[in-house]
């Protein structure tokens, strides 16, 4: 979140002469409707321990205020993947970063997107709203993980970004 | 007294955006389970008749074993002892299985099926090159014909048989 605080000392005289002085001070403080994006977990996890995940899938909980939006207006979340791929030890996989939803939702709205490196719109807020807090939840369907069998058993990762845009 | 206003600045525009990121990890254990279908967990077979006693009797149970593998693997099979009826023994070698697919998973040639006869050592009956989010197998249970059938005392004769997964 960036605040802009413009401090301006407009002007101050003194009577340096007499000894009864007086002083005014002129101060105008400008201050510019800050707008700001924060994700509170830099780290997300998505783990296939039991069988029963490759059957009905797996989720993280609702991670709750995952983002922090500060906005002077309206805003729109947009969402996008670094790769188009998972990636395993900076090596592209064979597995779509599509097979990732995304499930989040704010006071208004509950959205789900499949993960994609083309900037999608996630959710928005026509309001005019100074705070707000989007909960998101990471999946892997039932349908896609078939992705995820016959694999190395190691770690697959990729990058997620959140663009705040307000208006 | 001196006051001027200097200058009016104004910050603002009509839209502006940020960015910020997540990791996100996907993490893969390596896991199997195997399981035998629950109605079947103790097999039934009658030696008759006549026919039976020359000829043999089997039986097929569908669906009989249930896998789940997220890599290549194996399917082994061991009998933990002798068909018994107190003191009396058959040799659990007379004792056929024959896996094919069940009705959970389609037919694939990446898998291989073996006719064991048992024995007290493992015997591989199922191989896989590909894992299965669930696979069931059907296995034909056979009781060949033997004279060691004849001149046993009438009863029933039981054994523990033993299916372990592995990966390949």
């Amino acid at each position: 979140m960036r605040f802009l605080f413009c401090l301006l000392i407009i002007g101050f005289s003194l009577s340096a002469n007499s000894q009864i002085g007086s002083a005014k001070i002129y101060l105008s403080l400008y201050f510019e409707g800050g707008h700001g994006l924060q994700v509170t977990d830099p780290s997300v996890s998505l783990n296939f321990d039991r069988p029963i995940d490759f059957i009905e899938g797996v989720r993280t909980p609702m991670l709750s205020g995952h983002l922090q939006i500060t906005s002077k207006g309206s805003y729109e979340i947009w969402i996008r993947s670094h790769t188009e791929q998972l990636l395993s030890n900076n090596t592209v996989t064979g597995i779509p970063v599509s097979s990732i939803h995304v499930k989040a939702q704010n006071s208004l709205q509950t959205q789900t997107v499949s993960l994609s490196p083309r900037s999608q719109l996630l959710l928005s807020n026509p309001n005019k709203v100074l705070t707000d807090v989007i909960d998101v939840s990471y999946s892997i369907p039932a349908d896609q993980t078939h992705y995820f069998f016959n694999r190395t058993f190691t770690t697959y990762q990729t990058v997620v970004t959140y663009t705040l845009i307000t208006n | 007294m001196l006051g001027i206003i200097l200058s009016t600045l104004f910050f603002g525009s009509l839209s502006a955006q940020e960015t910020a990121s997540t990791r996100l990890t996907i993490g893969i254990q390596p896991m199997q389970s195997i399981r035998i279908n629950e109605g079947q967990q103790e097999i039934s077979l009658y030696m008759n008749t006549i026919q039976d006693f020359t000829e043999g009797k089997e039986s097929l149970l569908t669906d009989h074993v249930e896998i789940m593998s997220n890599m290549k693997y194996e399917v082994r099979v061991m009998a933990q002892d002798d068909l018994k009826n107190n003191n009396d023994r058959i040799d659990i070698g007379l004792v056929e299985l024959t896996p094919s697919f069940g009705n959970v998973g389609s037919a694939d040639s990446r898998l291989q099926f073996n006719s064991v006869v048992l024995s007290q050592q493992e015997h591989q009956l199922i191989i896989s090159q590909i894992g299965d989010i669930k696979r069931t197998f059907s296995m034909n249970y056979r009781l060949k014909s033997s004279d060691e059938w004849l001149n046993k005392t009438a009863g029933s004769y039981s054994a523990v048989i033993l299916y372990t997964i592995l990966s390949l």
